[in-house]
């Protein structure tokens, strides 16, 4: 080795992580500046407003639902702030993108917490998200909202700090489903439903609930994720059973195009979950097969559907027309069955807030929020809760409601059935209240 | 030949890093802890790219061995953090075996094809074996059995966090500083320069491939267990085709210096993406243009490095 080499080796390459190091103040300098920047002032001298931080998947696989997702939660932060604010103080919302991925949302709850002092988080949709999210905003000990419909939040999978208020969640969608499919449209049935954690949801919700309303699961057909043809799953379906139950197992126009070839027109009834058809227009080429067939909705797609000022106003308010698309662009089909729940999400945060007298993002504050989400057990139905009154379960800091039933008649979603809150309810042993709060 | 003190000049990027500590505002210190666990893996790749010259494109099963074996143990097993981290490091390292052991047979294009439909079995596998692995969803660790848990009556979590990254990566950057400076470092060198010299010289060129993975293996390994223990969960999120590209574009941006670049290049480009996180949409682009600028830059900025006596192995 070169002698000159071998003695200035050390300065030289301190000069290199200097630089670097350098680089990265600058960076950061600039980071900082960025960050400042973006903070519109605050609107009214003297009142320091609520920061809402918001998790999007603006891009990544969920991009369809976050376009919409981010849609609500403008909108609702835009009434919140015309009509007073939270407890009299106005709401900044700060969204970022996650990817939709588990590395990058869990580090936009550092950035939310860390960087933005956030007083809570609005969280994401795609479970994997949520999972990795949780763990990170329990440990910065700031209220995470899941908007996910998944099991994490009411079976314990997370902590005290995460929370499910605005939607409803799997098991309980298929718990009160069911027993309308069982008395209206058979009680032999098989399912179809995606090999990963949301359709596993489905298999057991189902099952369980088949055991209490004593119908039979025939046959259970698991697809691979990822899985592009269907048909050689399809010859597992038994032929002699009533029902055929589906959920999202990929890309639907294949799936419904070759359910149709396989089955043809002497089919057993088809019930699926609007999830697979979600923000997809009925009138794609390939779904005229779903005529006639009967689907699950959060919230429905048609206005007429479930018409009441609320839901008007809401629809309005969002900005979506009669037939559940875009004002401003008729072939851009909503998420309309979850993201009510971002706009109820925000309106539990500003109730909660304004009954547990919450300030500030400090211990004592909140202990008050937490406890007092942790008391509620109802949400009206109203401006706030546009898509019917929830009943919340403290323990497992999850809502349970109303479930709509429709079928596809004429190309369009027509509803046939709003399910109790009763029907929905299921036994689940976690407490999240018996955790530690800090 | 032997290694010496000055060798270990790389160290001063850890040693900045822990100075830079009470300076750092909050998010800054999170993110500079995540880009830590994170750059251990763009180590633990650039050992196979620069220092034997194998492009692979599927190290992200390694990173994914190493956090399904901690995760995995730490579910199943025991709770106890050290032996889930060896866990994680061993699987990871039995895992490079078969990836050397592809190295070993096929060569070039073919090895990145190879590489690359093994970290997809892999991912396929994770999804495939939900029931156990979490599929996509993932799985969620119990605070008390991470790493940070452990340290919780003694610091914060987001000290202990900084300073365990830090302390492995302080481990990694020496390592991997020694092991350039070392007989073995010429050979890789060897090997990455003229493979059929060092054959015909007598070497067993299959066996420094299968050394250097286990190596790479073990740094992988290691930041993929980390990445478990220190943020508690584990999924199949880490395990797709992007996280395959991602260090070698850590590794492109960071320049050919095996001692600092798989750092500097994993901070450049972590730090662009997150300065661009809060933009709207197209931040995207707006990252790719810069990186594609600045990947131009370090080709074309060599001899800089070169005045500042980094070496890239060839000075002998």
């Amino acid at each position: 080795m070169n002698r000159r080499y071998a003695l200035s080796s050390l300065l030289k390459t301190g000069i290199v992580a200097g630089a670097a190091a350098g680089l990265g103040g600058v960076a950061g300098y600039f980071s900082s500046r960025l960050v400042a920047e973006r903070s519109p002032p605050v609107k009214e001298a003297g009142v320091k407003p609520i920061r809402i931080g918001f998790q999007v998947h603006r891009t990544g696989i969920g991009a369809p639902y976050g376009f919409w997702y981010e849609r609500v939660a403008n909108a609702a932060v835009s009434y919140i702030n015309r009509t007073g604010g939270i407890a009299g103080r106005p709401v900044e919302l700060i969204a970022e993108d996650d990817e939709t991925s588990p590395a990058k949302g869990a580090q936009v709850v550092e950035r939310l917490v860390l960087a933005h002092n956030v007083d809570f988080i609005l969280g994401a949709l795609f479970s994997d998200v949520v999972l990795a999210s949780g763990p990170r905003a329990g440990e910065l000990k700031r209220p995470y909202f899941a908007v996910s419909e998944g099991t994490h939040v009411p079976f314990g999978l997370l902590n005290r700090w995460c929370f499910q208020p605005g939607i409803t969640d799997v098991p309980g969608q298929v718990t009160a489903v069911a027993k309308w499919i069982f008395e209206n449209l058979g009680r032999r049935v098989a399912m179809i439903f995606p090999d990963y954690a949301f359709g596993h949801d489905h298999r057991d919700a189902l099952t369980r609930a088949a055991e209490r309303y004593g119908a039979r699961i025939v046959e259970k057909i698991p697809i691979p994720p990822g899985e592009t043809s269907f048909t050689k799953y399809f010859t597992r379906i038994p032929r002699d059973i009533d029902v055929l139950y589906h959920v999202m197992v990929g890309d639907v126009l294949t799936f419904v195009r070759e359910l149709g070839v396989f089955l043809g027109r002497d089919r057993p009834e088809l019930f699926g979950f609007i999830d697979s058809i979600e923000a997809v227009p009925l009138s794609a080429p390939g779904l005229e097969y779903l005529e006639g067939t009967y689907f699950w909705e959060g919230f429905p797609r048609y206005a007429d559907g479930y018409d009441t000022p609320y839901s008007r106003f809401y629809r309005e308010s969002v900005g979506v027309d009669e037939n559940g698309a875009d004002k401003s662009d008729p072939s851009r089909v909503s998420a309309y069955s979850h993201m009510f729940g971002v706009w109820e999400t925000l309106f539990v945060i500003k109730e909660v807030v304004e009954q547990s007298g919450y300030s500030e993002p400090r211990r004592e504050d909140y202990e008050l929020f937490v406890n007092s989400l942790e008391e509620m057990d109802w949400f009206n139905e109203g401006l706030w809760h546009p898509q019917g009154d929830k009943l919340f379960n403290g323990r497992l800091h999850q809502s349970f409601g109303h479930q709509f039933i429709s079928t596809v008649r004429n190309g369009r979603l027509v509803v046939i059935h709003r399910t109790k809150i009763e029907d929905s309810l299921y036994e689940h042993a976690n407490d999240y209240t018996k955790q530690p709060l800090f | 030949m032997r290694p010496r003190l000055s060798n270990l000049a790389p160290l001063v990027i850890p040693l900045l890093l822990a100075a830079a500590y009470p300076l750092l505002p909050e998010y800054p210190k999170a993110l500079a802890a995540r880009i830590m666990t994170l750059s251990i893996y763009s180590y633990g790749y650039a050992v196979c790219f620069h220092m034997i010259g194998v492009m692979s494109l599927g190290h992200a099963a390694l990173f994914a061995a190493g956090m399904y074996g901690a995760g995995l143990y730490t579910i199943h097993v025991s709770p106890d953090p050290l032996m889930a981290l060896a866990a994680g490091i061993a699987s990871a390292v039995s895992l490079s075996l078969l990836l050397g052991g592809l190295a070993a047979r096929v060569r070039g294009p073919y090895l990145m094809i190879a590489t690359l439909l093994a970290s997809q079995t892999i991912y396929l596998a994770a999804l495939h074996f939900n029931e156990v692995t979490g599929g996509e969803q993932g799985l969620v660790l119990e605070r008390e059995a991470t790493l940070v848990g452990v340290f919780r009556p003694l610091m914060a979590e987001a000290d202990a966090r900084y300073f365990i990254s830090l302390l492995t990566l302080s481990a990694a950057v020496a390592g991997v500083s020694l092991l350039s400076a070392s007989r073995l470092g010429k050979l890789f060198l060897a090997l990455r320069d003229d493979e059929e010299k060092l054959e015909s010289l007598g070497y067993n060129t299959s066996l420094l491939k299968l050394t250097a993975f286990s190596v790479s293996g073990v740094l992988s390994g290691a930041s993929g267990a980390l990445q478990a223990l220190l943020y508690s969960y584990v999924g199949a999120g880490y395990v797709g085709i992007f996280n395959s590209v991602e260090p070698v574009l850590w590794t492109l941006v960071g320049g050919p210096y095996v001692q600092v670049g798989p750092f500097l290049g994993c901070l450049l480009v972590n730090v662009l993406g997150d300065l661009a996180r809060g933009l709207p949409r197209g931040h995207v682009l707006v990252v790719g243009v810069g990186l594609v600028a600045f990947s131009f830059a370090t080709g074309r900025l060599g001899w800089v490095y070169r005045l500042l006596g980094v070496s890239r192995g060839r000075e002998e």
